[in-house]
């Protein structure tokens, strides 16, 4: 087995040039692997942030349908005290309640309807990144002053600045009369999407409870996790306990499906640059073994003569493969570190790009232990099975035939 | 005298396209332990085909392969390498050492194969470096020596797995006069001092001077079977 490694080693720096181009090959092909892994899981993750923590949350609480018909009356059961108790739970880093109800804005020149939400500015503060993306104005000082933040386009559609006065009107719970309120434009906001900049306002959590009939009750609770991975976890108690009576608690993955679909596609995505970036390996591997395996057709009929089996010429063949291999590991793990290394520092700027949801940051390559150590593991036992072709042509060889053609 | 080797009428065609060439016709043969025999002939008379039949490297197309006493026409590729291994050393006429392996490993290699422990093996090789004059020079790789320094190199791996017979095909061909008549001196002391039988295959005249029966193979068949004093 020594000498067959030792044979193995030596064999492929005959021709060092070849081996090293071939490494490279291979090499890049792990590299790109690697490379594309961490771009994904960058661009997931970064959209994944930006939508729960732009406003979303990690999670929500609901009346069970509140969904779908936005009724005003269908608010949370005991949405206080489960805010209360979401405050104390020791998962949960932030959590802020909400109302949500359809709205109508009237500025001198115009009308806009708008989801309207009545928002606790403190607690709202540390869960959402409202008061982060004023681009004019400023943030809600106390949940009843009559201050209203309008997405960028909707103030260009009212034609209204800071300062400026607008009606609201929103339809209050269990009668449907018409409530109306006269409110101060206090900021205006810009998520980078049409959806948020052009649908959306909000206003002091008390003064909307009061526009709206409600109470203290609530439409919305939303919440971060310390570790946001547990939001993903479905198992937990925690996502019982809010649904019970005829409330409904979902994580992100639900509440914007299309993220979760989207990771799931790249993830098969991913399976599938995997094939075609190892078929190319594959053909490399091949091609190298083979042109190595010409090049010593006599030396193989020698060795086959004097004594060695055919499983061990095949043997060798596999073991040159996995050599290359090892090479090319080292080649690929050092271009993929110099490349997310360049990534890392300089991102990728997709900024202002919609996708599922309106990029803000640039991409960053997320790189992970899999990466280095998986990729390259599956990378060798490939390039093995790979080199059994050329090992099992090796094994057939007989010897006078090897030896002739190798003349 | 015990029968190292015993053919009963092989034969050998080869076929490429239409045309077919009937490389050994019927031929039968034995040579005895200890001898040190020379097969001659014009190229083309068979020579080689007949060494690569008695040496398992081919397969005969009618006819029996006895060596030692083992029918090899029916073994298999594997059970064919061990015997080769065990029983057979070859010297070919290009050397053919492994280029990455140093002179000491190329010795080594067929030893390694049968298991040899690693302390036998390297008294084996000590002994036979001096046997062939190539002490000292162990760890040269085959690259960085003389033909006639790499054939005693390809002598000595033969001998050294201690085998029942060495077929040498052409083992003077690359080699001048002097360095071939000094290895044939060396193959001439090693037969006479561990009793190793020697088949040659040869068109050259001094191996068949050295050669105690010279068999001389014409259009396939043998021609004589000449037995010197």
């Amino acid at each position: 087995m020594t000498l067959f490694v030792k044979l193995a080693w030596r064999n492929l720096f005959r021709n060092k040039r070849r081996t090293i181009l071939a490494g490279l090959m291979i090499g890049l092909g792990l590299a790109a692997m690697i490379t594309t892994d961490a771009i994904t899981i960058g661009t997931i993750d970064n959209m994944i942030a930006t939508a729960t923590a732009s406003f979303l949350g990690e999670g929500q609480v609901h009346r069970e349908n509140f969904r779908k018909t936005f009724e005003v009356e269908a608010t949370i059961v005991n949405g206080p005290a489960l805010f209360e108790k979401l405050k104390k739970d020791p998962l949960i880093r932030q959590t802020a309640p909400r109302t949500a109800a359809f709205g109508m804005i009237t500025s001198p020149a115009n009308v806009q309807s708008v989801m309207l939400y009545g928002i606790d500015p403190t607690y709202e503060r540390d869960l959402s990144k409202i008061d982060d993306l004023l681009v004019s104005g400023g943030y809600l000082a106390t949940a009843d002053e009559p201050k209203i933040l309008l997405g960028e386009k909707t103030a260009d559609l009212l034609e209204v600045g800071v300062g400026d006065k607008i009606v609201v009107t929103v339809a209050q719970a269990h009668t449907g009369e018409l409530s109306q309120e006269l409110f101060r434009v206090g900021g205006i906001f810009k998520f980078g999407s049409r959806q948020m900049d052009g649908g959306m306002a909000f206003i002091p959590l008390k003064r909307a409870q009061e526009m709206l009939k409600l109470g203290n009750n609530l439409h919305e609770i939303a919440f971060s996790f310390h570790d946001k991975l547990k939001s993903e976890d479905k198992s937990l108690p925690l996502w019982g306990d809010l649904s019970a009576g005829g409330n409904e608690a979902l994580p992100w993955t639900e509440l914007v499906s299309e993220l979760a679909m989207m990771r799931s596609m790249t993830d098969f995505s991913l399976f599938l640059v995997g094939i075609i970036l190892f078929g190319i390996v594959a053909v490399g591997i091949i091609n190298t073994l083979f042109m190595s395996l010409y090049e010593r057709m006599f030396e193989f009929g020698v060795m086959r003569a004097v004594g060695t089996r055919p499983r061990q010429a095949a043997q060798l063949m596999v073991m040159e493969a996995g050599a290359l291999s090892l090479i090319a590991i080292v080649m690929g793990i050092v271009v993929a570190i110099v490349v997310n290394g360049l990534l890392l520092h300089y991102g990728i700027d997709y900024s202002g790009s919609e996708f599922v949801v309106t990029l803000r940051d640039p991409i960053y390559p997320v790189l992970t232990a899999k990466q280095f150590t998986v990729y390259p593991f599956l990378l060798f036992i490939f390039t093995c099975l790979v080199g059994l072709y050329p090992a099992i042509y090796a094994a057939k060889l007989t010897p006078a035939k090897a030896m002739k053609r190798g003349l | 005298m015990e029968q190292v080797i015993r053919i009963e009428k092989v034969s050998k065609i080869y076929r490429t396209g239409e045309v077919t060439v009937e490389a050994l016709k019927e031929v039968s043969l034995t040579v005895a332990k200890g001898e040190f025999s020379a097969i001659a002939g014009p190229s083309g008379s068979g020579k080689s085909t007949l060494l690569n039949i008695v040496s398992g490297l081919d397969k005969p197309d009618g006819g029996t392969v006895e060596l030692g006493g083992r029918a090899m026409t029916a073994m298999s590729a594997s059970d064919l390498s061990d015997f080769r291994r065990d029983h057979i050393g070859f010297i070919f006429q290009s050397y053919n050492l492994i280029p990455v392996l140093t002179v000491e490993e190329n010795i080594e290699y067929v030893m390694l194969l049968q298991g040899v422990p690693k302390k036998e093996r390297r008294e084996r090789v000590a002994k036979i470096l001096t046997e062939v004059g190539l002490d000292g020079m162990q760890t040269r790789l085959p690259i960085h020596l003389s033909g006639g320094q790499q054939q005693r190199v390809a002598v000595a791996r033969a001998i050294v797995s201690r085998p029942d017979i060495i077929l040498a095909d052409e083992p003077t061909a690359n080699l001048d006069s002097k360095t071939a008549d000094a290895l044939l001196d060396m193959m001439q002391e090693l037969n006479a001092k561990h009793g190793v039988t020697f088949l040659f295959s040869t068109h050259d005249q001094m191996i068949m001077d050295h050669a105690r029966r010279l068999i001389t193979l014409r259009d396939g068949r043998i021609f004589s079977d000449e037995v010197r004093g």
